[in-house]
């Protein structure tokens, strides 16, 4: 038996196995033949190493838990078949010939049998097509239900996100008080500065308007030095909780971008080996969903950033009507609007 | 030596050598015929059997020397079952040299 013999024979009887299975066996004894010829030995003496076929085939059958003698059976069976069909057309032809009643009645019953089979039949695909159904409106509400509880979970998120910020700006807020608090006590800050001049030019009108004015400008200047000093304080210290958050907020985006890096690397790494034939398939599926995500976080993160809006661009935005936005100075004008502007819609942190 | 034998430590012979270094067919049966004489006509369907029970696991490796080999490499599973193999084994040939022995000296 040469090589080619053999694998055919071998492909025969074991045609009960799978057809990849069945190539994979093939395949290796292939191999195995050819490692022998390779060195030195004819294909019918590598061969003959295999030892008896038939048990060779019927240790390769047990292997996968089937029947070795599956192919006499289903010879067996397929001539009883064979003559069951040939018994058929024999009554068939006795039948057309005038049968005997015996016969006859012994043939109806067997057909209610397979009327009765029949009915069976459409009743399992009945049940089966009605389980489907059931399948499908059960998938339909799990994915509704999921729908709105994300819905309401997002929606819920947004709410909280929203209520959390206004009570961020109201406490800030609040550390403004003290100091509009004492501006007010001492009468100014809230004073328009064109009033606060005219009131001045008409205090130095009247009798003892100098005297007035001096003692004014003495409580102002204090005040104003009093106010400086707080605001300064104020400034000081959200710089600080700023510097500590945006450093946090980088330290945290450059290790997981590194980790996603790193993950990258992998990833290229684990492909690399399953083009090779290792079995890694998992761990790039496993990589590339760690770097996606990695990122994600470390742009996360970069978004968290706390960034200052420029002070002389809000005080023009809040004193000016908008006509007059254009006569601000143009390192400052436009372009500090626009950010704010844009850190208004996008809704991200700022002093 | 009388293929009872043979066919009983087979499995374990083929799995330890597995367990040192993952092989392809035809070097698991030279391998194999190193310590006993086997037909090499058993050695893959035994390793087909443990592949299927998933003490095996392979991989197709590329080859200088013709198509991509197929490498047979043991699991965990695999690991604990020639673990519990050797302990049968061993408490096998153990009882049974005692008993030999026993027998020489009456």
């Amino acid at each position: 038996m040469n090589k080619q013999e053999f694998l055919a024979a071998l492909r025969k009887a074991l045609a009960v196995l799978e057809e990849e299975e069945l190539r994979d066996i093939v395949d290796e004894y292939e191999q195995h033949i050819d490692m022998k010829v390779a060195n030195g030995l004819t294909e019918e003496e590598a061969i003959a190493d295999f030892g008896d076929f038939k048990e060779l085939t019927a240790e390769l059958l047990e292997a996968y838990h089937v029947r070795a003698d599956y192919a006499a059976v289903n010879q067996a069976e397929e001539s009883e078949k064979a003559a069951g069909r040939g018994m058929a057309a024999e009554t068939e032809a006795a039948d057309r010939n005038g049968r005997p009643k015996e016969r006859r009645e012994t043939r109806d019953e067997t057909e209610e049998a397979g009327r009765g089979l029949a009915g069976l039949r459409e009743r399992a695909a009945g049940a089966w097509l009605s389980f489907g159904r059931k399948i499908k409106a059960a998938g339909g509400w799990c994915w509704r239900s999921t729908k709105s509880a994300a819905g309401w979970c997002v929606g819920s998120m947004k709410a909280a996100a929203a209520w959390i910020w206004r009570a961020a700006l109201w406490c800030f807020r609040q550390l403004e008080r003290p100091f509009l608090w004492t501006a007010g006590i001492l009468g100014i800050g809230r004073k328009d500065a064109e009033e606060r001049k005219k009131d001045t030019a008409l205090g130095t009108k009247e009798e003892g308007g100098a005297e007035m004015a001096v003692r004014r400008g003495f409580w102002e200047q204090l005040g104003g030095g009093i106010a400086a000093f707080y605001r300064w304080c104020v400034e000081a210290f959200l710089w600080c909780v700023r510097m500590t958050w945006n450093l946090f907020c980088v330290g945290i985006a450059l290790f997981v971008g590194l980790a996603g890096v790193f993950f990258l690397f992998a990833l290229g790494a684990f492909f690399v080996l399953v083009l090779s034939g290792y079995p890694f398939a998992g761990l790039v599926i496993g990589s590339l969903g760690a770097a996606v995500s990695l990122f994600a976080a470390a742009g996360f993160m970069v978004t968290l950033f706390w960034r200052k809006r420029r002070a002389a661009a809000v005080a023009a935005r809040s004193d000016m009507p908008a006509g007059r936005r254009g006569a601000l100075p143009a390192e400052l004008g436009t372009e500090a609007l626009k950010e704010s502007d844009g850190e208004e819609e996008d809704g991200s942190c700022a002093e | 030596m009388n293929a009872q034998f043979k066919k009983g430590v087979l499995e374990l012979i083929v799995l330890e050598s597995v367990r040192q270094k993952d092989m392809y067919g035809y070097e698991l049966v030279e391998e194999v015929s190193k310590v006993v004489d086997v037909n090499e006509g058993t050695i893959y369907p035994l390793l087909k059997r443990l592949t299927n029970e998933r003490y095996f696991e392979t991989y197709l490796r590329e080859s200088t020397e013709g198509p991509p080999r197929k490498y047979y490499h043991l699991t965990v599973a695999g690991i604990l079952y020639r673990d519990q193999l050797e302990a049968e084994w061993t408490e096998f040939s153990e009882r049974v040299g005692h008993f030999l022995q026993e027998q020489k000296t009456q």
